[in-house]
């Protein structure tokens, strides 16, 4: 190894060489007192280097990041539509709290009435479509899917989705004294549920004391989504049947 | 002069990590949390040295993780974990130094090692500056070089990965990798010089 080659190799490390490379150096090094000088204040570089390296960077733990990496990721997974509705959604939710449990608890309040409609509406159930809807699906040969609420759910979820959700048309649809939430809706928001109710072991006793009902809702066992899958295909075959077997004229509220 | 590790240790608990980083990445959003309070201290300390700026840092380690959420189908178990977020934390925190740089925002230090005094030689310098001062210097120093040398720098050098690792975060050559190294140790060796002498 010559002096020039030296002088680059004595940036490398002894493991960033190879062992053949290595002796070369070492040997260069023991016959040559120039370059042995030359490698010393390199060395002693790299020990500078080597002590920044174990003392370590950091000015601070980043505080938040958790929340503000899962509060993003549960944004991320709402709808477009209702992405579009967020403005006034977080403003309305401002006095709730804190990053996602505000998005948990608004969203919770939404999703009290889907699963009413999904799970437990048995005895409102009414054949109640869109006029729209069932002329656009009656064009295209298919039978609307959709699920409903009665007059009494209406009477609050008037009252309550406005304040909640401006862009609700895109969940819910009104006609007359009826809301419809068809079945593509209920998808995105069963996904949202599942994330929710996956974030329910995070919420702080406080949340959960002040909201019982809530945390109720968030930590019971709920069906899984294939569960879920099921009981949409069997309320739409119900709701097919029923069709069938009524007038014509109730058939629209 | 064969490398040590830093004492810090760049590398998480790992039997913490492989319970997490199953279920985190399996779309559970309680162990992914757990996850992220995990590793981020680790991806944090890469970012930080590579960017200098604690907003910017941040920034980028928030972005890392939701990638890591949005792309965690295409994790791949053989790789570790550490080496996967720290190859989206690098590029991310490589973009934004690229535009640092454009917009002339890089956290430049005061450049001159001189201010350290005028100690009379290596030892001195180490035993009259504290580790915390001396790793100061150091990481004001990296900020000075391009930002293709200040990454190799920073994850070979300050985060002891291996020259192959940096590679593979890199996608460049082990030769490319050994050649920013020399041209980052040669600035750094002859900013230190005035010091060490």
């Amino acid at each position: 190894m010559n002096c020039s080659t030296f002088r680059e190799t004595m940036y490398l490390r002894e493991d960033e060489v190879s062992p053949a490379e290595w002796t070369d150096f070492q040997r260069h090094r023991i016959t040559c007192e120039r370059c042995a000088a030359e490698y010393r204040r390199v060395e002693r570089a790299l020990r500078f280097v080597d002590l920044a390296a174990a003392e370590g960077p950091l000015p601070g733990e980043p505080h938040g990041l958790g929340d503000a990496v899962v509060s993003r990721i549960v944004a991320e997974r709402l709808p477009r539509s209702f992405s579009a509705a967020k403005p006034a959604f977080q403003a309305l939710l401002d006095w709730l709290g804190m990053g996602w449990v505000r998005v948990s608890l608004a969203t919770a309040l939404v999703l009290i009435w889907g699963s009413i409609a999904a799970e437990y509406s048995s005895g409102y159930l009414r054949i109640v479509t869109l006029e729209s809807e069932l002329t656009n699906e009656s064009a295209a040969g298919t039978t609307p899917d959709i699920r409903t609420f009665t007059r009494s759910d209406l009477s609050e979820l008037s009252s309550l989705l406005p304040t909640i959700i401006p862009g609700k048309d895109a969940f819910f649809q009104v006609s007359g004294d009826w809301i419809v939430i068809n079945k593509a809706s209920m998808e995105r928001f069963i996904l949202l549920y599942n994330d929710l109710q996956a974030l329910a072991p995070l919420l702080p006793p406080e949340f959960r004391a002040a909201h019982p009902e809530l945390w109720k809702l968030l930590s019971q066992k709920q069906k899984t989504p294939p569960d879920m899958e099921t009981l949409l295909r069997e309320r739409q075959s119900i709701i097919r049947e029923l069709n069938d077997l009524l007038p014509q004229e109730r058939k629209t509220p | 002069m064969e490398r040590e590790k830093p004492e810090q240790s760049t590398d998480p608990p790992q039997q913490l990590a492989a319970e997490f980083v199953g279920r985190g990445l399996g779309g559970d959003l309680p162990a992914f949390r757990t996850l992220v309070d995990t590793f981020q201290k680790y991806a944090y300390a890469l970012a930080f040295r590579i960017l200098g700026e604690e907003e910017e840092s941040k920034d980028a380690v928030q972005e890392a993780f939701i990638r890591v959420w949005q792309h965690r189908g295409k994790y791949d178990s053989k790789v570790r974990f550490t080496t996967w977020l720290y190859t989206i934390v690098t590029h991310l925190c490589y973009d934004k130094l690229r535009g640092m740089r454009r917009r002339n925002t890089v956290p430049f230090g005061d450049g001159e090692a001189s201010h350290c005094g005028d100690a009379s030689s290596g030892d001195d310098a180490e035993r009259l500056y504290s580790n915390k001062e001396i790793a100061a210097l150091v990481n004001r120093l990296s900020r000075q070089l391009p930002p293709k040398q200040r990454v190799v720098f920073v994850l070979r050098d300050l985060q002891g990965l291996s020259v192959r690792e940096v590679a593979g975060i890199l996608r460049i050559s082990e030769s490319s990798v050994k050649a920013n190294l020399v041209y980052a140790r040669k600035f750094l060796r002859s900013k230190l010089d005035p010091i060490l002498m």
